[in-house]
């Protein structure tokens, strides 16, 4: 995207690097709608479209894509088995196309966790398509200079599932710690939170950009594997240590400092920086009420929402950390607010968990 | 653009995001195409689903092409489909899971959503379904969760598809071996599905190319003949008659390509069979023999109606209700059976049934009376010929016939549909036994074999699958009967055309030989088959067989109805090619009509 070049540099580049993409879709309606909305684009080239996964896998071949998007629902070779063959053999950056169904979320979800780069949900009427195209475009340009992460580590073990944290409610700590996360966020969490022990001090709130459907799916997901407590944040919740409260994706999420922990108010509203939730808007509101008790970290994602939000934290006293570029799907909100110098910290996401505890503690 | 996640979604509502007309345009074609298709496999897969046959992929298909639908639908902006396809999903799902059976309640509703989407979907300019019609399905959609399911009458039988266990053709796909045992599974298969139109340009090309192989095989002897000590000259023909067998061969494969198997059109009518069945109150068991008989694509389509003519007639008309068959000692219920096969370079499909069969003598009498046939004629007349008279359009709209015979309205409309496809159709039949519809078409028709010849000075060709047979004669056995040229061919007499005069080539009519100037004393007739008619062409020379790509006429042939189209050959000249069944009714059948002061057939 822009921040990278020049203006001259980026037309001499539309010209010849242009980011070539293969179409993955059942359904012809899709064949000939997404290389539309993406010609939009100059710097983009549809170079072929496919049917199918096995057809999928062929073009790979011949064509050898930048970026792939995928329809994760399709006959015969399914779209989560393509993607586990593109993402394991090709390393071909994957967006996944995706319906907002509940078996649709769930599919996605999986199919980030298979290492697909992005995803965005189709469109539920004419009045969204337009839209989409511009999802599918920024979005397919940043895959484009992404890199297929695979994080092979299922983390500690889900076996020790009972929780310790659940048993008693601890007293609140005066500490709290937000994360900020869009593409390839959630897989980025499946492999941060577990490797965060139960008796962590501090609640932890997470914005993680998905659409509404996702983010109680990321929740439970993210439960299953974590001894901390992960569940979706509704209004008047608390974000206590020993809890991860995940943003839903209907409302942006505030937090109001609160003798037990952190309390979550739910603002409807207008996107942030085209998103809901925004994380600038969890991290101004943690700015405003925890000042340096605040422990930011800003992850993988496209973009630069967080960036203000953690400049904010940082200048109240907090403390600011970034996932750094080599192990970012997308290296776009981070590099944003390293480059505003709003950063303490910059690793890599195999050493935020321990950092992190380190930062913190854990209680008593 | 480039920018565009920092704008805000507010922003994004601005218009130039939206899809532009243009868009639109491209997108709806494709949409409709798709899901129309997708509606047909729909239908044959709740019927399925009714007759309880079915497994677990049914209703995964069955969900996906809803969800296709509905996702397709979003992006074009037709919510009303949108929001049905959608339900239909959940019913299906329901189905699936065992909580609503799949009854005939559920099965009509499921139909008639399909009908409504594909109402929508078709339409000349899409057009989403109404307001109303969405409260109406909501409601019926809403009742199935709620009360019981009320008893309807018994559930016709559905038509058995399962007679044509095999969906695609095995000549297409080598079969593979392991593909035998287990279940009836189709080994899964490469298919690529490709744009009618490109297969048809392509079509086109390979054409063109056998024309300008043509002009090779021209030019050969004329390079023998400049070059004569050269081996050059060899060479050449060498490598033309090459490339003239690879030319063939690449034609072939194309005309493979459109080949689709016949199973297309013969699923298509479970659905109005039921729904016959269920409206004439007579129980109908439909089999199918042969789905997997291949022909063009184009044929496929052109088939539908004058076959549904033929399976409704057989229903309404032909197939008796069931006590009447009981007392008859018939089987409870009648019987269809539709079959194809390949006979030579023609397609044969048979629409069968076990009902009343024709009665001749009404038929004649009918006949008779409209001024078809004279009494004379009627007396000879065979009980082959008399089925003909089926096919003329004033006899099959005789009340009394249909009721008697079991023939219905639209014989005539079936025999001109057919013959459209330059095919035939023939019938018979056993009265008390029932009646039998013979379909012939040729395999396709892109390209022909034909006969070439000369007559009147224009260079013409006529289908061989017409041509009966070729006879040499002097001018002097052309004879007159009633005032028209006629030739007496062994024992019977067959009346003559000359090419000139049904074209309107050729002002000059009449006459032995005025409108010849062929060989000194020498005359061909080509004597053609129509139906069981015979009736023979008057040519100055004969060229020989060939085959020939037809091309769409020109505007100024458009109005005449006997030119069936044009080629061009090697050397650019154009042959126009002669539809064998118009010509006899243009001239044969008008002629002797006006010569015999009868009312007009045809026109």
């Amino acid at each position: 995207m822009s921040e990278r070049k020049g203006p001259e540099g980026e037309h001499m580049e539309a010209e010849k690097n242009k980011v070539r993409v293969l179409v993955v879709d059942d359904s012809a309606v899709m064949r000939k709608l997404i290389p539309q909305l993406l010609e939009r684009d100059r710097e983009i080239e549809v170079v072929a479209t496919a049917i199918d996964g096995d057809f999928a896998i062929r073009k790979i071949e011949d064509f050898k894509p930048d970026v792939v998007t995928l329809d994760v629902d399709m006959p015969r070779m399914d779209g989560l088995t393509t993607l586990d063959h593109i993402v394991s053999k090709h390393r071909t950056p994957v967006v996944m196309l995706s319906s907002l169904t509940t078996r649709g979320a769930a599919m996605t979800m999986k199919a980030l966790e298979l290492g697909a780069v992005d995803f965005i949900c189709k469109p539920k009427g004419l009045s969204q398509v337009g839209q989409m195209g511009e999802e599918l475009i920024s979005k397919v340009k940043a895959a484009a200079r992404s890199k297929v992460i695979r994080l092979n580590s299922p983390p500690p073990r889900p076996g020790s599932k009972k929780k310790s944290s659940r048993l008693p409610r601890r007293r609140g700590s005066e500490k709290i710690v937000v994360i900020g996360a869009s593409s390839g966020g959630p897989n980025a969490l499946r492999y941060l939170l577990p490797k965060i022990p139960a008796d962590f001090d501090a609640g932890i709130v997470v914005v993680q950009h998905l659409p509404e459907s996702f983010t109680g799916l990321l929740a439970q997901w993210l439960d299953e594997l974590c001894e901390l407590d992960v569940c979706e944040a509704s209004e008047g919740d608390r974000a206590y240590p020993g809890r991860v409260l995940i943003a839903n994706g209907r409302t942006h999420t505030k937090v109001r400092r609160k003798e037990r922990g952190a309390e979550i108010v739910l603002e409807r509203g207008e996107p942030v920086n085209g998103h809901m939730p925004s994380v600038d808007v969890l991290f101004e509101s943690v700015a405003k009420e925890y000042a340096d008790c605040a422990t930011a970290l800003i992850m993988t994602g496209m973009g630069r929402d967080g960036a203000n939000g953690i400049g904010q934290i940082k200048s109240s006293g907090g403390y600011t950390v970034a996932q750094d570029k080599s192990s970012c799907a997308i290296f776009g909100m981070p590099r944003v607010a390293i480059e505003k110098g709003f950063i303490d910290k910059v690793l890599p996401l195999e050493d935020l968990a321990s950092h992190l505890v380190s930062v913190i503690g854990r209680s008593e | 653009m480039r920018t565009n996640w920092k704008v805000e979604r507010g922003e994004r509502e601005a218009s130039m995001k939206d899809l532009s007309k243009e868009e639109l345009e491209q997108l709806i074609p494709v949409f409709r195409d798709q899901s129309l298709h997708i509606i047909e496999e729909m239908g044959q897969d709740m019927l399925a689903l009714e007759s309880g046959k079915h497994d677990g992929e049914l209703i995964i298909r069955l969900k996906r092409a809803a969800h296709t639908i509905k996702g397709d639908s979003a992006c074009i902006g037709l919510d009303g489909v949108t929001n049905l396809a959608h339900q239909l999903e959940d019913i299906i799902d329901a189905v699936g899971h065992g909580e609503i059976p799949a009854d005939r309640r559920v099965i009509d509703l499921l139909l008639d959503s399909l009908d409504a989407i594909k109402g929508a979907v078709g339409a000349e300019d899409l057009t989403d379904i109404s307001a109303e019609d969405a409260v109406r399905f909501g409601e019926r959609i809403a009742s199935l969760t709620g009360e019981e399911a009320v008893l309807l009458e018994p559930t016709p039988q559905a038509p058995d598809q399962d007679a044509s266990p095999s969906k695609e053709t095995g000549d297409r796909i080598p079969a593979s071996t392991e593909a035998s045992s287990e279940a009836p599974k189709v080994p899964s298969r490469e298919f690529v599905r490709v744009e009618a139109g490109r297969i048809d340009s392509l079509m086109n090309l390979a054409g063109e190319m056998v024309i300008a192989r043509s002009v090779l095989n021209q030019i050969g002897p004329e390079l023998e003949e400049s070059l004569p000590k050269s081996e050059v000259a060899g060479r050449f023909n060498d490598a033309s008659s090459q490339l003239g067998k690879l030319i063939s061969e690449l034609q072939k494969s194309v005309l493979k390509m459109r080949m689709v198997t016949i199973d297309h059109v013969f699923k298509r009518f479970g659905r109005p069979m039921r729904q016959l069945a269920a409206e004439h109150g007579k129980q109908v068991e439909m089999s199918v023999r042969g789905g997997e008989t291949e022909l063009d694509r184009t044929l496929v389509d052109l088939l539908y109606e004058p076959l549904l003519h033929l399976l409704r007639n057989a229903v309404d008309h032909g197939l008796e209700p069931s006590e009447e068959r009981e007392s008859l000692g018939k089987p409870h219920s009648g019987h269809i059976s539709l079959s194809a096969y390949h006979e030579g370079n023609q397609v044969v499909v048979e629409v069968k049934d076990d009902g009343r069969g024709i009665d001749v003598e009404a038929l004649k009498s009918k006949a008779l009376r409209i001024g078809a046939i004279t009494a004379a004629d009627a007396a000879v007349m065979s009980d082959e010929d008399a089925y003909e008279l089926m096919f003329l359009p004033g006899v099959s709209t005789a009340a009394q016939i249909t009721q008697i015979s079991g023939r219905g309205i639209g014989a005539a409309a079936v025999k001109s549909a057919v013959e459209q496809m330059r095919g035939s159709v023939s019938a018979k039949s056993e009265i008390g036994k029932g009646t039998t519809f013979v379909l012939r078409m040729p395999l396709t028709l892109a390209i022909i074999k034909a006969l070439l010849f000369r007559a009147g000075g224009h260079l013409l060709a006529l289908p061989l699958l017409a041509v009966n047979e070729l006879a040499r004669i002097k001018p002097d056995e052309i004879t007159f009967l009633d005032g028209l040229e006629s030739y007496r061919l062994r024992d019977r007499f067959i009346s003559l055309v000359r090419p000139g005069v049904v074209f309107g080539l050729d002002r000059r009519r009449g006459g032995t030989g005025s409108a010849l100037r062929g060989g000194p004393e020498q005359l061909f007739i080509i004597v053609l088959r129509v139906g069981s008619k015979r009736y023979g062409i008057v040519a100055d020379s004969l060229i020989g067989e060939q085959e020939l790509v037809i091309k769409p006429l020109e505007s100024r042939w458009l109005h005449n109805e006997a030119m069936a189209g044009a080629s061009m050959l090697g050397d650019g000249r154009v042959v126009l090619i002669m539809d064998a069944g118009m010509v006899f009714r243009k001239a044969v059948r008008y002629e002797r009509a006006k010569g015999t002061r009868r009312r007009a057939y045809g026109s």
